[in-house]
């Protein structure tokens, strides 16, 4: 009993729901067993005063009514693995123990570790990444359901705005806020690198949240930031050290509530908004998140606004901080690699058959979280072996139409925004430069429709022939056999037995097929290949098997169907079967139908390419010494 | 009003709920990534001018000048002392 149980708990109970249906198969097979018997003599009802056909009859109705509602459960009631009790359940959101205490002992820790133009330069990175951040590239390879993005951070140490650059002379190592992610969702296999490929470390949770809290700190010191008294000449005879004046009780109370009850709460904000136990949490968040409207009246003209987008900015999401080796230059290279599961929402559609047949998508929605965060963003889209880009459009998170240029006119100003379209390529190019000042908060939320954020949209093809050239062949062979043999009648009419040419005749069709098999079909690239091609090769295979069985029902027993066709009026004759007939139609149909579409997507990609070859054969003439003047000429 | 026109109600009735609750990802594999995108850290600039980057620079030295020296014991006393006046108490 105890070892069922253990089984129930480990395997959702499937082994139980397999037995079931092993027993009604058997049942069903059982039942049909008997109901081909004499039933009556089975079951010993012969001497029944009864009529011995009804018996018969009502034992024959009863066990086709069983066999039928076996077949009905077998093929509606689908077994599905119990795995609730394995389940560890939602994550619990309850106020930590000591969490305030915490922080701050996690800061003083961070005080201590690292110098003050360490922290001050991942404070200013932090509070203004724009000013620092000027390029990052995006490097996405599709997998099987699953994605790689590798993505690259340039880095400018010593940005135009800051007159006193900081130089972290003393310190080997400096901290860069690598990435900053929504709370509740986590990053597969996570690699923080830097330019030569080395693993970077990254800062626990507990230094994150000193170091947050550090950050914040210093940015709370702007409300309270009084001109510092200047020492006098007796103080710097004396080297006597300026006092900083006490802080403000209020501000350090508001401090303290919002960087232990918002920024360092765990959970996302919808989960705590949705979940009945976490109620108090979020209500203590929300109250923590408007303290800083109280404190608004000591604050200088804007300081609240951008305050309270960096306190909600950082309570919504979280950080993930490097240390990095401090950069012999004025420009640093951090990378970060990571997987994305994809999140299968295939409620209809093409890509929901595809799914459901086995094939891999062909259609694919990546968000573009980084687009129009830096002066410049490239992102490459590599499609897997065998496939192009079909199409490549933006769309806006949660929006379905295609975004145009108009789209990007952020802040008043038009950002420039290039991909490759019609050009059949591999890999997908995304080009974003930033025209104007960095895109603040309130600028992309003014923005019409990418305001929640951009995705790609992929459409991914089969590079053609491929797949699709193997099944048009296929079908022209097979077509060619029945057309053959309805033409010929070979080994068919009765006058005209061709004896030992029978089991080969029989053979052809599938051995043509092994043949074409054995070319161009195999199972990783039909996986790839589109829903015309699968059905396509669907159709060659029902369509020669059911001329194979033809063939040999027609050899040994002569069909009813045959009939002769008069050609020219009294004169040309044709024997011929009409099944045979309409077999040839279909499979010179399907051939037909799936010739043309190679034809047509042969010619398109090919097109394509050849206009991509010109665009760029134009870029670069234009760009050669002996244009330049013309082109000059012509401005 | 016949047959046809209530059958053809009840089937525009059925499309107008399918477009309305339409998701924008059906049909389609979706790949949402977790970085933030319109909060952020991107998308803020605290430090506007030299003086913003003057004023941070006080503002890091005094924390360093006021606390680098503090011990467990001082960080913890302060604490209390903040958590005391949260509570008001």
């Amino acid at each position: 009993m105890a070892r069922q149980e253990q089984l129930l708990r480990t395997d959702g109970g499937t082994n139980r729901l397999r037995r079931r249906a092993v027993a009604a198969i058997l049942l069903m097979l059982l039942l049909i067993g008997w109901s081909v018997l004499d039933l009556q003599k089975v079951f010993g009802f012969a001497d029944v005063a009864m009529s011995a056909d009804f018996v018969h009859a009502a034992l024959r109705v009863s066990t086709f009514v069983c066999v039928l509602a076996l077949a009905v459960y077998l093929i509606f009631k689908s077994d599905r693995p119990q795995l609730d009790n394995l389940h560890v359940g939602s994550p619990k959101l309850q106020a930590e123990l000591d969490a305030g205490m915490e922080i701050f002992k996690a800061e003083r820790y961070c005080l201590r570790v690292y110098t003050d133009e360490v922290s001050r330069l991942f404070t200013a990175m932090l509070a203004n990444l724009p000013s620092y951040l000027f390029r990052i590239n995006e490097d996405i390879k599709l997998g099987h359901g699953n994605l790689e993005a590798t993505t690259t951070l340039h880095l400018r140490m010593q940005p135009s705005v800051d007159d006193e650059p900081i130089d972290c002379e003393k310190a080997e190592t400096i901290l860069v806020p690598v990435i900053m992610a929504r709370k509740g969702l986590l990053f597969d296999n996570l690699l923080v690198k830097d330019a030569s490929g080395r693993v970077l470390p990254t800062l626990s949770q507990w230094e994150t949240r000193g170091l947050t809290a550090l950050a914040v700190r210093a940015l709370f010191g702007f409300i309270d930031e009084a001109p510092p008294p200047r020492p006098t000449w007796l103080d710097r005879i004396r080297r006597k050290k300026v006092v900083a004046p006490e802080p403000d009780d209020e501000l350090l109370t508001a401090f303290v509530e919002i960087v232990r009850d918002a920024i360092c709460l765990v959970g996302s904000p919808t989960m705590l908004a949705t979940q009945e136990s976490a109620r108090g949490l979020n209500d203590r968040r929300d109250r923590a998140l408007d303290r800083l409207a109280d404190l608004r009246a000591k604050m200088p003209d804007g300081l609240y606004q951008r305050l309270s987008e960096v306190c909600r900015s950082l309570a919504d999401n979280y950080l993930i901080i490097a240390e990095v080796p401090k950069p012999s230059g004025t420009n640093l290279i951090v990378q970060y690699t990571a997987h994305t599961q994809n999140e299968r929402s295939l409620q209809r559609g093409k890509e929901k058959l595809r799914a459901r047949l086995g094939l891999d998508p062909h259609m694919l929605d990546i968000a573009m979280p980084r687009m129009l965060q830096a002066d410049s963003y490239h992102c490459q889209i590599t499609a897997p072996t065998g496939l192009h880009v079909f199409s490549h459009h933006l769309e806006a998170l949660g929006g379905k139409t295609p975004l145009k240029q108009e789209n990007f006119q952020v802040g008043g100003v038009q950002q420039y925004v290039r991909l490759y379209h019609e050009e059949s390529r591999t890999v997908a190019h995304l080009y974003v430069r930033r025209h104007g000042a960095a895109i603040t908060t309130s600028d992309v939320r003014r923005a019409k429709g990418i305001g929640s954020g951009v995705k790609s949209v992929l459409s991914l093809r089969e590079t053609p022939p491929g797949m699709l050239g193997s099944a048009a062949t296929l079908a022209t062979v097979v077509a060619t056999i029945v057309l053959f043999l309805t033409v010929t009648r070979l080994g068919l009419a009765g006058d005209q037995t061709t004896g030992s040419s029978l089991p080969g005749l029989l053979f052809a069709v599938p051995a043509f097929i092994a043949a074409a098999l054995g070319r161009g079909v195999d199972g990783s690239r039909l996986s790839q290949s589109s829903l015309i091609t699968y059905f396509g090769l669907l159709l060659v295979f029902i369509t020669s098997i059911s001329a194979t069985l033809l063939y040999a029902l027609d050899a040994a027993k002569r069909l009813p169907t045959e009939v002769m066709i008069e050609l020219w009026p009294s004169a040309v004759f044709w024997p011929t079967d009409w099944i045979w007939l309409g077999l040839s139609l279909v499979t010179w149909g399907v051939a037909i139908f799936l010739i043309r579409e190679r034809r047509d997507q042969t010619r398109y990609y090919l097109a394509n390419l050849q206009r991509a070859g010109q665009r760029q054969s134009r870029r670069n003439v234009s760009l050669t010494p002996a244009d330049q003047p013309a082109t000059l000429t012509g401005r | 009003m016949e047959a046809a026109d209530f059958v053809m109600t009840f089937f525009r009735k059925k499309k107008e709920e399918e477009s309305a609750t339409a998701d924008w990802r059906a049909g389609r594999l979706v790949f949402r990534r977790p970085e933030a995108t319109e909060l952020s850290f991107s998308r803020l600039n605290f430090l506007r001018s030299s003086d913003d980057h003057a004023t941070l620079r006080r503002s890091v030295s005094r924390i360093y000048d006021g606390r680098r020296d503090m011990t467990e014991e001082d960080i913890e006393a302060e604490y209390l002392r903040i958590q005391r006046r949260l509570d008001g108490t």
